[in-house]
Formats: C-alpha cells, sequence, structure tokens
C-alpha cells in the first residue's frame, strides 16, 4: 500500500473544542496544521451538549461555526476517522505514522444526503445519543457531523447493497476501501484528547447500567438538546414525562475506592445547569440535587448556583447511599443527611441523573512517549505554573482535558495558550535552523 | 435479495449490477460473520417493528399502550419509536396524561 507524505508545522491530536481551538490558533497565524480525529466527526464532547453554563449559550449554536472554521481553513488538513499508531523523533521533526480508517464511503464525493441512511434496514444505538436512540448501520454521526459523510458501520452491515443503491453518486458506496496510511512529519504537537465520563455503573449500589430510569448527565444532555433521541425529557424506560427528578452529585469523583479520589470540577455546574434548563422545559416536575459540597469555581458561576436556588431547585445536602426500583420502574432514593442530624431518608424520583465525572480519554504514553500522572492518569504538565502546556518532550504541548478536567472556558483559554507555546518553540527552532525565518 | 432486485436495473447497466452483486457475494461470504450477525439483527428489528407497526394501526398510543398490546418491554418500544420518528415512519401526536401519542406517519396524512 503506498503511504502518502504529509509536511506540516505542527500536528493537533484530537478534534474536540481544545483541539479546535489550538489548531485555528496555530492555522490563524499561517502555520500549517494536520488535525487528526480518531471519530467520523470533529467537534467533541461540546457539539454533543444541550446549552452550556454559566451562559446557556446553545451548544450547537457556538460549536458548529468553529468546526467549519476547522474544516474551510486553507492552512488546516483535517483527517477524521483517524489514529496515530507511532511516532518518531528525526533531528527536529517528529515522523508519525497515522492511519485513517475506512468509511466505506469515498469522502471526497459524498455530499451528505442521507438517502444511504434512510435506504438501510439495520438499526444500531447511536453513540452521538449516549445508546439511548438508534441510527442506521450506515449513517452521518448528526447533522451539523463535520465533515458531512456517511461512515458504514461494517460490523453490523450485512452487506444488502441497499445503500449503494440509494446512493445518488457513482461509486460512492465502497464495501472494499482499505485503511489509508499517512507519514506525517511535523516540527510540533499538540495533544488535545480530551476527556471521557466515569462508567455510568461504576457505582453499583446506584443502580446505573441496570435500570433505564438511571442516566448519565451527558446522557441528559442529550434529552435536553432539542435534536435529541426523543425530541424531549422523557425518561427512557417508558417514555413518561418525569414530574421528579434527581442528581446524585460525584457519582464517580472523590472516591478512592474508584480510583478517582480527585474532584471532577464540572459537575457541580452542568447539574446545576441541567437543572435550570430542566425547570424550563418541565415547568411543573420537582428537582432535587443531593450534593457533598458545592464548588462553584469560575467567574460569575457562584451566582448561577444562588439564581438556582432562587428558582426552586432543592438542593440537600446529603449522601446517596443506594437507588433501588420499583415496580413501576421509579426510583426509590436512599439518603443519609448530611444537615438536620444525619438521618436517613428514602425519597421516590422517576428519573436519576448520576453526575458522572472525568476520566483522560487516552494514554498517550505507548505512541508519544509522553507520561501520564501518576495521580490522575492525565497528561503530566511537568511546570504548570510557568510552562501550563509544556509536556516537558521538545515541541510537545497539550491542551484541554486530556491535563485534567476543565470546563470549556478554561479548555479554550489552554488551547490558545498551548498554540503560543507551540509557536514560540516553532519561532526557536526556525532561528537555531535558518537564523530567523519562522515559517517554511 | 439482492440478485433479485439487481434484475430490475436499466439494460446498460446490466453487466456493471452484475459485476456489483458478485463482489457483493464475495464481501458476504468473506465477512460471513458480521453478516449473520447482522442479518440475525434485521430479522429480529423487522419483526419488533412490524409488531409495533400493527398496534398503531388502531391509531395514536403511548409507549406503555404499545408495550402492553405487543408484550415488548417499554424500554424495547421507546427505542424503536424513537428510531421509527427519526426516520418519519412515525409522528408524535398529542400528549395523554405524561406521555406523548404516536402515529403511523401514513395515518396522520389521512
Ligand atoms: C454532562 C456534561 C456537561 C457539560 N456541560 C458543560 C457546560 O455546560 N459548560 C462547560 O464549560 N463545560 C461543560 N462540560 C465540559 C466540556 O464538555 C469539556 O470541558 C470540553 O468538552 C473539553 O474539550 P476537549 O477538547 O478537552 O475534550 P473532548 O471534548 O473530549 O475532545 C477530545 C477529542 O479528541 C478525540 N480523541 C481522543 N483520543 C484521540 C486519539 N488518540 N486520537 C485522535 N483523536 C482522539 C476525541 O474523539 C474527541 O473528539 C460538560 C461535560 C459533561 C460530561
Amino acid at each position: 500500500m503506498a503511504t502518502d507524505k504529509i509536511n506540516v508545522d505542527v500536528l493537533v491530536v484530537g478534534g474536540g473544542i481544545a483541539g479546535m481551538q489550538s489548531a485555528l490558533d496555530l492555522a490563524d497565524q499561517g502555520y500549517q496544521v494536520m488535525l487528526v480525529e480518531k471519530s467520523p466527526t470533529i467537534g467533541g464532547t461540546m457539539i454533543t451538549l444541550s446549552k452550556v453554563f454559566p451562559t446557556l449559550d446553545c451548544a450547537s449554536c457556538i460549536t458548529t461555526p468553529k468546526m467549519s472554521a476547522v474544516a474551510h481553513h486553507d492552512n488546516i488538513q483535517m483527517f477524521t476517522y483517524t489514529e496515530v499508531q507511532s511516532v518518531e523523533r528525526q533531528g527536529n521533526r517528529y515522523i508519525a505514522q497515522v492511519v485513517k480508517k475506512p468509511r466505506y464511503v469515498n469522502e471526497n464525493i459524498c455530499t451528505g444526503c442521507r438517502k444511504c441512511e434512510y435506504a438501510c434496514p439495520v438499526e444500531v444505538p447511536s453513540v452521538f445519543d449516549q445508546d439511548l436512540g438508534a441510527y442506521r448501520a450506515i449513517h452521518v454521526p448528526f447533522s451539523t457531523a463535520v465533515p458531512q459523510v456517511a461512515v458504514l458501520d461494517m460490523d453490523n452491515c450485512m452487506l444488502c447493497g441497499k445503500c449503494e443503491k440509494a446512493c445518488p453518486v457513482e461509486g460512492c458506496i465502497d464495501y472494499e476501501q482499505k485503511p489509508q496510511e499517512i507519514e506525517v512529519t511535523a516540527k510540533a504537537i499538540v495533544l488535545a484528547t480530551g476527556f471521557k465520563i466515569t462508567p455510568v455503573d461504576a457505582k453499583a449500589e446506584y443502580g446505573g447500567g441496570k435500570y433505564p430510569n438511571v442516566i448519565s448527565a451527558l446522557a441528559m444532555e442529550r434529552l435536553l438538546a432539542p435534536t435529541g433521541p426523543y425530541g424531549h425529557v422523557l425518561r427512557p424506560s417508558d417514555g413518561k414525562e418525569p414530574e421528579s427528578i434527581a442528581y446524585v452529585q460525584c457519582a464517580g469523583s472523590r472516591d478512592k475506592s474508584l480510583g478517582v479520589p480527585y474532584c471532577s470540577r464540572i459537575c457541580c455546574m452542568y447539574a446545576i445547569k441541567q437543572a435550570m434548563l430542566l425547570s424550563g422545559a418541565l415547568p411543573l416536575a420537582d428537582i432535587t440535587i443531593y450534593y457533598m459540597d458545592i464548588r462553584t469555581f469560575g467567574k460569575g458561576y457562584e451566582q448561577f448556583y444562588q439564581n438556582a436556588k432562587a428558582m426552586g431547585i432543592e438542593f440537600v445536602k446529603a449522601k446517596v447511599a443506594k437507588i433501588t426500583e420499583d415496580e413501576n420502574q421509579n426510583l426509590r432514593v436512599r439518603v443519609e443527611m448530611m444537615e438536620e442530624g444525619g438521618q436517613v431518608e428514602e425519597r421516590e424520583h422517576d428519573l436519576v441523573v448520576l453526575s458522572v465525572g472525568v476520566l483522560p480519554a487516552y494514554n498517550p504514553e505507548a505512541v508519544f512517549g509522553v507520561p501520564v500522572s501518576s495521580e490522575d492518569n492525565f497528561i503530566e504538565i511537568p511546570s504548570p505554573n510557568f510552562e501550563p502546556c509544556n509536556t516537558g518532550f521538545p515541541g510537545i504541548f497539550a491542551a484541554g482535558t486530556a491535563t485534567g478536567p476543565m470546563d470549556i472556558v478554561d479548555s479554550i483559554v489552554m488551547a490558545g495558550a498551548a498554540a503560543s507555546e507551540a509557536t514560540a518553540y516553532l519561532h526557536e527552532l526556525a532561528a537555531a535552523e535558518n537564523g530567523g525565518v519562522t515559517h517554511d | 435479495m439482492v440478485d433479485q432486485d439487481a434484475t430490475k436495473k436499466v439494460r446498460p447497466d446490466k453487466e456493471k449490477s452484475r459485476l456489483k452483486a458478485q463482489l457483493l457475494k464475495r464481501l458476504r461470504e468473506e465477512r460471513s460473520a458480521s453478516v449473520e450477525h447482522a442479518q440475525a439483527l434485521v430479522k429480529e428489528q423487522n419483526a419488533i417493528r412490524r409488531q409495533i407497526r400493527k398496534v398503531l394501526k388502531s391509531g395514536p398510543k403511548t409507549i406503555p399502550q404499545i408495550a402492553q398490546e405487543t408484550g415488548l418491554p417499554s424500554a424495547q418500544v421507546l427505542w424503536y419509536v424513537a428510531a421509527m420518528k427519526r426516520y418519519n415512519i412515525v409522528v408524535e401526536g398529542e400528549m395523554e396524561d405524561e406521555y406523548y401519542t404516536y402515529q403511523l406517519a401514513q395515518e396522520a396524512k389521512k
């Protein structure tokens, strides 16, 4: 197989908000960037959110323009469904072997019309909708995916040929497409591989993964989004519009027994945000947040919390001990009050949201040599106070939740900082190599 | 199934469709494990969708009503109905107490 060769200034790994922002900041300064994203679309977690704290902007409305800016930038080569296999340092360059997985669709000629999707007879759980909804085995991941190109899930394909017949573009569906190998030469690398949520079933006593009405906060984001799986906030067991919704805070964080001793930082704020959005969507519903303490760390965040209290959201300082399900699939939540003398109460809710924590999505050590912290497994930054994005490896920087739990505001700030640190490095490199000319 | 469809193609493309059908046949053999899995899945899914459609023929229903009439778990019914709604087979109707009703798109047009 012929290996394509690409030469760039910076290789950005991860196409979430942090990776997109770093790529744009570098590209706007004239640097050549290759952005590599492992999933079939860029956007990361942010594009799956409903609205975002602290401004309550619609997430899709503010993420989609960034996604298209990345796709259309003259200085950015965007590779989705692509992963870095190995990286080697040669002199002052990194040589990366990357592999683009087969979509079984020709990306250059697919128009995103979705006729193939409508024709496909197989339905699979939609990853984008946290499995609450379904899409077809061949699908465009979601309506604002970038690129707007279908991807065929070959593991669930019976090769009936219906998609190909429905496709108006000759030769677009390619059942025999092979992985594409690319050799990338880059002067610098930005790691922005992001996070994943702690497993919803991490605490067996909460019944996540067992009871359909115990869901993760990310699933709630999809229920709240207008493009969500049901189009409304309904509980997954039977489509009932919930009347009483509870949040369990720290469900996966600050818990040594789960190997997550740290605070995931965003959960208080996203729970408060969702509670506010829910009281707008379901004005009659009771919303309770069971918490250990509320951490509103950012600018304007404490006010956000106070507003939520004023809206009538019930904040109960309590530890949730156990959740059980009754015959109507309502949930009985056993709580130990942390105030009022510590008595134990059992309360009924028809939907429970677990405020799951933040784990690193990727360990770069094997491929990039960059180690992770032994405390939390996020990318290690040796001097956070002086060079907050420098991994300590020449020309390798990191940004966003790949380095630890943080919100969108901080991810964007760090992405800009990583781009700045990278350009400073590129300047120095150019000075050393050819007496001060910085761009190729 | 595919070969049958292929014969319906316009004449000048006959050779091309024959080759395509041949290719699919070869790939189905090569990828028999995933193909068999997907075929079984489609069979099961078609059966469930057929049951849901049948129940909806008699008018708009809520998820628990569909579940009761089909004997399927209500969570599963919701998953299928949500997909049918996404692909315009089912449309949402009025609410009945705390539940939305769903009806077949073709019935709703009448
Ligand atoms: C339920 C919930 C609600 C939230 N609500 C808010 C909110 O309202 N406001 C707010 O500010 N923040 C919110 N957040 C936090 C926000 O989602 C994150 O701060 C933000 O998405 C982090 O962006 P990122 O780019 O660092 O990571 P990600 O969004 O995780 O993006 C990383 C990207 O890298 C890709 N990737 C991973 N590994 C590789 C690899 N090896 N090779 C190539 N690509 C790779 C991933 O596929 C992904 O696309 C919320 C989080 C959750 C869980």
